[in-house]
Order: C-alpha cells, then sequence, then structure tokens
C-alpha cells in the first residue's frame, strides 16, 4: 500500500507544511486536483480496474534470509591501482578470488586453488606472497596491475627466503614485517567478529521467526484436530447408520439374486413337482421384493409402527420384563423400535429370507407359525401379541385361532395389536389391498374389534391416528357425513385390546 | 474449513448491509476457506414481518445434522444469528433498531402498540437467548457493543474491517481545504460545519463531495451565509475523484450524530489527514484521539470554528496529526485478514479441549 506519495509538486520544495497555495482558491484547488487525476496512469484512477480490493495479507512470516558470506565486500577488479589493505579482511578463499580477479582479471584456477589456498591456510604462504607471485608471473607482468606497498612486502618476503641472505635477514624483516602483519590481523579478526555478531543476530531472528511459524502451525494443527475429531463425530452418527443399512441392502439382494438364480436352475418344466419345503420357501424373496415396493422402506415404516410404542410401554407386563411377541416381524422395524424404548421383544416370521434379515439386525427372532408357535407357548407368558399386515391373510378360521392363542399365552393385563388395510377408505378397500396375492379379505374396523371381544379382550379400540394411540383420549371413529370421506379415511388401522388383569380391569 | 455465512437479505435491495456480506465472503474465500452462504429473506414492513422473519431463523437448525457441512457458521445481522448451529460466531452489523435504539423514536416503533410491543419483547428474548448464551460476541462497531450492553447486558467486542479502498487510499501534500465526503443528510450535519465556517476568523475553504436529500437546503445554508466563495458542492463524484480529494486535503469533517462506524473517519486516516469530529458524532470517537490524530469539538457552531481555526492555523501540526491517525490505523491492525483470523479462532473453550489429545 502506497501511503506515502513523493510529493510531486514543484511548490512543494519552498512550503512543505504551509499547505503549497496557502492562497489558492477553491475553484483552482479544484482545477488542479482534477488535472493531477487526469494525469495518473488509468489503473491507480480507477480502483475497480486497478483490482485493488484490499490490502494484501500482511501477516506471512518472513525468514530472514542469512547473508550470503561472498558478499563481504572485496576490491572491485578493473580499477587502476590498489592498495595493499583492499585485500585485508577477506577471509582466505575471498582474498584468493579477489587476488585472482584483480591482478590476473580472471576467476581462480583449479591448480591456483589448491595450490595457495593450502599454502594461506597452513600458513607457509602470507597475502603478500601470493599476491606478489601473481602479480610478477607472466600472467600478472601481462596485465601490470598497480598495488602500493605490494613491492617492498614482497620483495623482502622474498628476500627472507634466500637462504643465506634470508639467514642474516630474517630478524630485520621479521621486525619490519611485524607491525603490518600485526595491523592486518586485528583487521582480519575485527572482520571476523562483524560476521559473526551478523551471524548471531540472524540466527536470533530466524530462530524467532521460526518459533512464530511454529505457533501458527500448532494453532492449525490444533484445528484440523477439531475437525477431524468433527468429522470423525459425522462418521459415527448418520454415516455408520447409513453404511449398515447400505450393506444390508446389498446383502439382501446378493441373496435374493442367489436364490432366484437356483430357482431359475430347479425350475425347469420337467422337475415341476418341488419338495414341499422348497415349495414353502420358493417365493420368499419375492416377497421380501414386494415388501419394498409395496410397503414402504425400513425408515418409513419405522416411523409409522413408532406411534404405537406408548401404547406398550404403560402395560404392567411390559414394565416387569416379559417379552412382546411380534408375529410376521418382517424386517423387524417395530422390533426396532420396542427395543430403543427398552421393551423385551421376540420376532417370528414364516419367510425365511425375512428371518435372516431380522436376525441380522440383532434380533430375537423365530422362523415359523404363529399359531403353533403361540399354542406351543406357556399359558400368561407373554406381555403382549402384535401383528402388521397379517390378520388379512388368514382365514376366518384362522383369525379366531390366533386371537384365542394370543389370548392364552398373554399375561393378565397384556395386550393385542393387530394392524391391517383400512377398508374404510374406498381405495384401499377397492385397489390396493388387492395388489398383495397374499390377502385374504380386509376386515372392517368393527368385525376385527368385534373378534376380539368375542374372544375374551377387552377395551378395544381402533387406532386410525396418532390422537388414537393416546389412551386416555377418546377414540376418534368414523362418522362419514360426505362421499369424500371415504377417501380421506388413513390407509391402514389397528386394533388394540386388552387382556383383563386379575382383578379383571383394563 | 468450510465456513457458513447467514445474513438475511430484502428482496431487491442491495445495500452496505449486502455489500459487507459479500466483502467478508471474498476475505474468506482469500483466506483459503470455502464459503457456504445462507441467505433468508427478511422485510421491515409490517412490523409483523420481523417477527416472522425470526421464526423462519428459529427453525433453520443446522446442529442436528452435525453442523450441516459447516464448521463454522459466521452470523450478521438480526435475526441470523438464532440459526442453530453447533459452532456459531456472531459477527453484529446491528441489531433490530426498530425494537432499542430506535424504539418510540420517529425512526422506530412508536410505544404501546400492542402488535409492535409484542414483537419487540419476542425480539428482545430472542437476542438475549442467542447472543446470551454465545462465549464471544463480535460486532462491527464500539457503538453496536455499548447498545448490546446497555438493552441486553451482553459483554461483545468490538472487530474492525477496513475500508473498501484501503489498498488504494493514498496520501498528497495539504492544498488549503476541508475535505467533506459524505452524504448530505440531516443526520450527517453538514450544515454544524457551514455554520462554524461562517464563524472562523481565517477564510477556511471546504470541499463537499456526495449528493443527498439535503443537497438543496445546505447550498441555500451556505448562499445565506456568504460562503459560496470559500465551499464547493461537488455531487456525487467518482470514487477517484473522491480519493484524490481525501489525499490533497488539509484534514478531513465527518461529525455526523451517532454514526455506528463510518468508513470515513478510517479513509481519512489512510489518508493521513486529521479528522474532525463532534463530541456525539458516535463511530468516529472511537478512533480520533482529541488533539493527537484530529479534534473532537463540542457540536456548537463556536466551538466548531474554534477548533477550524486552530487546526488550520498550524498546517505543521495538522500534518503531524494525520500522520498520527495514520500510525493509530496501522497500529488498530484494521484488516479483513484479522477479522476472519479472529472470527475463525477457536473460542477459548473449544480450544482447550482441541488442545488436550
Amino acid at each position: 500500500m502506497d501511503n506515502s506519495t513523493t510529493p510531486n509538486r514543484s511548490e512543494q520544495a519552498d512550503a512543505p507544511n504551509t499547505g503549497a497555495g496557502a492562497g489558492l482558491k477553491v475553484e483552482e484547488i479544484l482545477a488542479r486536483v482534477r488535472a493531477e487525476l487526469d494525469s495518473e496512469p488509468p489503473a491507480r484512477r480507477d480502483p475497480v480496474a486497478a483490482g485493488v480490493k484490499r490490502s494484501p495479507r500482511a501477516d506471512a512470516i518472513v525468514m530472514p534470509a542469512l547473508p550470503d558470506p561472498d558478499a563481504e565486500p572485496a576490491p572491485e577488479a578493473g580499477r587502476k591501482s590498489y592498495k595493499l589493505d583492499d585485500f585485508t579482511g577477506l577471509d582466505e578463499r575471498n582474498f584468493m578470488r579477489a587476488a585472482y580477479r584483480v591482478v590476473l582479471g580472471r576467476e581462480m584456477d583449479k591448480t591456483g586453488e589448491a595450490h595457495y589456498l593450502a599454502g594461506l591456510r597452513s600458513g607457509r604462504l602470507s597475502m603478500v606472497n601470493i599476491l606478489g607471485a601473481l602479480r610478477w608471473s607472466a600472467e600478472g607482468r601481462a596485465r601490470g596491475v598497480q598495488i602500493d606497498g605490494l613491492l617492498p612486502a614482497y620483495v623482502l618476503q622474498r628476500l627472507r627466503s634466500i637462504r643465506v641472505v634470508g639467514r642474516v635477514l630474517a630478524p630485520f624483516v621479521e621486525l619490519l614485517m611485524l607491525s603490518q602483519t600485526m595491523r592486518q590481523m586485528n583487521q582480519r579478526i575485527a572482520a571476523a567478529n562483524l560476521r559473526h555478531r551478523d551471524l548471531v543476530e540472524h540466527l536470533v531472528s530466524t530462530h524467532s521467526a521460526m518459533r512464530r511459524s511454529l505457533m501458527k502451525f500448532d494453532a492449525d494443527i490444533a484445528q484440523l484436530d477439531k475437525d477431524t475429531s468433527a468429522t470423525r463425530g459425522l462418521v459415527d452418527g448418520g454415516a455408520k447408520l447409513e453404511i449398515a443399512a447400505a450393506r444390508q441392502e446389498m446383502l439382501e439382494q446378493a441373496r435374493a439374486l442367489s436364490r432366484a438364480i437356483a430357482e431359475v436352475g430347479e425350475a425347469k418344466p420337467e422337475t415341476a413337482a418341488l419338495s414341499p419345503a422348497a415349495d414353502a420357501h420358493a417365493l420368499d424373496s419375492l416377497y421380501v421384493a414386494f415388501e419394498n415396493k409395496f410397503r414402504g422402506s425400513t425408515d418409513e415404516i419405522a416411523k409409522r409402527v413408532r406411534r404405537y410404542v406408548p401404547m406398550f410401554t404403560g402395560l404392567a407386563p411390559v414394565a416387569a420384563g416379559e417379552v412382546v411377541l411380534d408375529i410376521g416381524c418382517g424386517r423387524g422395524e417395530w422390533l426396532s423400535v420396542l427395543t430403543e424404548a427398552n421393551v423385551r421383544t421376540r420376532g417370528l416370521d414364516l419367510n425365511v429370507a425375512m428371518v435372516e434379515e431380522a436376525r441380522q439386525r440383532g434380533h430375537d427372532v423365530v422362523a415359523g407359525d404363529a399359531i403353533a408357535y403361540l399354542q406351543q407357548q406357556p399359558g400368561e407368558s407373554l406381555a403382549g401379541v402384535t401383528g402388521f399386515h397379517i390378520v388379512e391373510h388368514l382365514s376366518f378360521s384362522q383369525l379366531v385361532a390366533l386371537l384365542d392363542a394370543a389370548y392364552a399365552a398373554l399375561k393378565p393385563g397384556g395386550a393385542i395389536l393387530f394392524e391391517t388395510p383400512n377398508p374404510e377408505n374406498l381405495v384401499v378397500g377397492a385397489c390396493t389391498f388387492n395388489y398383495d396375492p397374499t390377502h385374504n379379505k380386509p376386515l372392517p374396523p368393527d368385525l376385527l374389534r368385534f373378534l376380539a371381544e368375542a374372544r375374551g379382550f377387552e377395551a378395544g379400540r381402533i387406532v386410525r391416528n396418532e390422537n388414537d394411540c393416546q389412551l386416555d383420549r377418546p377414540e376418534t371413529g368414523f362418522a362419514p357425513t360426505e362421499v369424500n370421506d371415504w377417501f380421506r379415511q388413513p390407509a391402514d388401522y389397528a386394533l388394540f385390546a386388552r387382556k383383563p388383569d386379575a382383578a379383571g380391569q383394563v | 474449513m468450510r465456513v457458513g455465512v447467514a445474513t438475511v437479505y430484502t428482496p431487491g435491495i442491495f445495500g452496505g448491509a449486502e455489500f459487507h456480506a459479500e466483502n467478508l465472503i471474498d476475505a474468506i474465500r482469500d483466506a483459503g476457506h470455502m464459503v457456504h452462504r445462507i441467505a433468508l429473506p427478511f422485510q421491515y414492513d409490517p412490523p409483523e414481518a420481523s417477527g416472522r422473519a425470526l421464526e423462519l431463523c428459529e427453525k433453520v437448525d443446522f446442529s442436528r445434522y452435525g453442523g450441516g457441512q459447516i464448521d463454522t457458521l459466521i452470523c450478521l445481522k438480526f435475526p441470523s444469528y438464532v440459526i442453530g448451529h453447533p459452532n456459531k460466531r456472531v459477527w453484529l452489523l446491528h441489531q433490530h433498531r426498530a425494537a432499542y435504539d430506535l424504539y418510540d423514536t420517529i425512526f422506530g416503533w412508536k410505544r404501546g402498540r400492542a402488535t409492535t410491543d409484542a414483537v419487540r419483547k419476542r425480539i428482545i428474548a430472542a437476542d438475549n437467548k442467542a447472543l446470551g448464551a454465545l462465549p464471544t460476541v463480535f460486532t462491527n462497531a464500539g457503538r453496536v457493543s455499548e447498545r448490546l450492553k446497555r438493552y441486553n447486558d451482553i459483554d461483545s467486542t468490538p472487530l474492525y474491517h477496513p475500508p473498501p479502498d484501503a489498498g488504494i487510499i493514498s496520501s498528497k501534500p495539504a492544498l488549503p481545504y476541508i475535505f467533506v465526503p459524505s452524504r448530505l443528510e440531516v443526520l450527517k450535519r453538514q450544515d454544524l460545519l457551514l455554520k462554524a465556517l461562517a464563524r472562523t476568523k481565517q477564510p477556511i475553504q471546504a470541499i463537499f463531495a456526495g449528493a443527498g436529500s439535503m443537497q438543496r437546503q445546505f447550498e441555500e445554508l451556505a448562499k445565506g451565509l456568504e460562503l459560496m466563495d470559500r465551499v464547493k458542492f461537488l455531487g456525487a463524484i467518482p470514487r477517484a475523484e473522491m480519493l484524490e480529494l481525501y489525499a490533497n486535503a488539509a484534514a478531513v469533517f465527518f461529525g455526523p450524530v451517532d454514526e455506528d462506524y463510518g468508513y470515513i473517519t478510517l479513509e481519512a486516516m489512510l489518508a493521513h489527514k486529521p479528522v474532525i469530529t463532534c463530541t456525539d458524532s458516535g463511530g468516529p470517537l472511537e478512533f480520533v484521539i482529541d488533539g493527537e490524530t484530529g479534534v473532537i469539538s463540542e457540536p456548537q457552531p463556536a466551538d466548531l470554528a474554534d477548533a477550524l481555526d486552530r487546526l488550520m492555523a498550524d498546517p505543521a501540526r495538522a500534518a503531524e496529526m494525520g500522520e498520527n491517525g495514520y500510525q493509530r490505523y496501522r497500529a488498530l491492525d484494521i484488516s479483513w485478514n484479522n477479522v476472519v483470523e479472529t472470527l475463525l479462532a477457536p473460542q477459548p473453550a473449544l480450544a482447550t479441549a482441541a488442545g488436550a489429545p
């Protein structure tokens, strides 16, 4: 963001603070401002065209760059003359690089590097030795770079290395060279100190930048953890159920398919005489498919039957922990909602595919015929007998037998509930009832109630809607006043009736 | 992160609040998040309609779907903050003012009318419940926080956002005029400035930018006060010209009656200009430090004239105040980055929960 645009008006120089034209009139000011606006590049003039909406992120963490060790000030090549001091203060490698660039006008070669750098580092060669050797090599002489103070120093050092003369001269040379060497050493130490301090400073700021980014990182991770646990929560909840349901459905389809294949294999014309057992269950998976198509999904059914739960949770035998037996339990929807409400349940179904499926859902389910099963039960052992869309499959005599067997198996105070299609709705009675090829005939509510009460049950109640599920409320009943009423009745109703308790009360 | 931004809209109207929501959404996207926009319809009229909008929002509940694919829901306006969500933030633009500070004034609902009083009672109850349940409530400005404290006794934190052109406002040396960039309305009180200008010892000049319902009246007033050689009404001008006038001004006048926030203060600060405002101006008082970054005057022509004279007599000091204002803006860290990070930062309680593996 540019908030300190450099003053670009010429008057600024003479009166920076009193405002350029202290005497400018409003009209003149406006003319100026507008003229200036016109001279601006279009991007600056039009905020939208400039695409600028807000300041860029200012909080990005910037890592300070470490200083480049090669960026030490070295004498640049190409000058006419140099001083010996130009080369002090450099480290060995940089000194070598600078010496080559200055004296020979080229980069250091491998041989030179190996020879001189090693000599310099071991103390065998001094900077003067190297500069001198380079300067008065054939290559150096050809370039003839001037380095003040190099010649006498170089000559002195050379003299010292000549055997005899050197021995004689040595003390003098040492003395002469000492102050210069000392100065160079001091300079190098000072330069090294400076570099050391810079490095430490940079390390400190790098460290704090890293700490800041770590903190930000930690915050991000904390957030991520939160996100993850939230996601996990989701999976634990709805998704798990969905996955289970999908798996169930796939299993069911696989089973149905293998059964269908087996049936196709068996159903050859010449093998028309099937064994009775196979015959009995040959249509089981077809019926599962039928239920799926016309009765509604598991969820829908569970929703529909949930309204009956309070009618059972209030029963004394249920509270005492006795079992509610659901005949024709199908996929176990009603068993599930009862179990959720802490009611003990058992299911019973003729259809082995259904039994298998309900068992997979964790229910206690028996395969078999309802009437026979109830007759085998010890008397007064059950809290309830229920059946959804069962009674309309039975013949009259079977229905009576079922009611009798249920009455015998129920504990006093227990209850029956049978849901069945409601012929008070003419569409149901005339049409949809007949979808199910195994249906016998529709049962008008009053008929079913009459039969139950005739076989000993009491307080028969026709449950047409939610209101009827509340036992303390009067039954809704059905009193048609116009033709349309016969089409508006709920598609199903249920009969609820009690076996009187020990005191003969219901 | 998947962020929801919930607000209400009145079909056919795209005003400051809608613009504000759009800017927030852009900023959240820029910060690398996914944004889901939730906008529910809202009518101001008839008054019962706000009650219905409240009911509508109360029925929207994401918490039963584990947040509904939204990690954090940011709610901006009444009644969007009653929407159910397990991780909700409120950045309150303003409450339903007709039921609060404007209640029983000419701008709000009249006291004693059964229908509106019933709606008002429900609104206050809903606000208390929804806002009171949150660990932190952010508001657009200190004024909004004050009202929330006064009417609902709920503590909140102002969270400032930058004006739309924050990135391109520049500064140039001062030319001798006061810039008055605001719509010409009674509540913006340009007439007060005109009356003060008529009383100053120096011939101080002013440039008014902006149109409004009071333009004719204010121009008449300026004529009557014989100010026409010193003031200029530009009407509505392009944004670029506006910025240029900010950049060249000696000072900016912004003295409305009880403004909530007011971008003008911030724009002036970004242009390194001192701000002249009044003791009852509301929002600007959160930013202007009297004598440091501008001048806070009593809303009387005589007082304001004195203040103008003092400020304009010492251009060096005025420039210094402008610089201080800019530094203050920087120090407050008014940026969309800050807004987004603050809104999306884990709430204190949640942070500890996430910190413990």
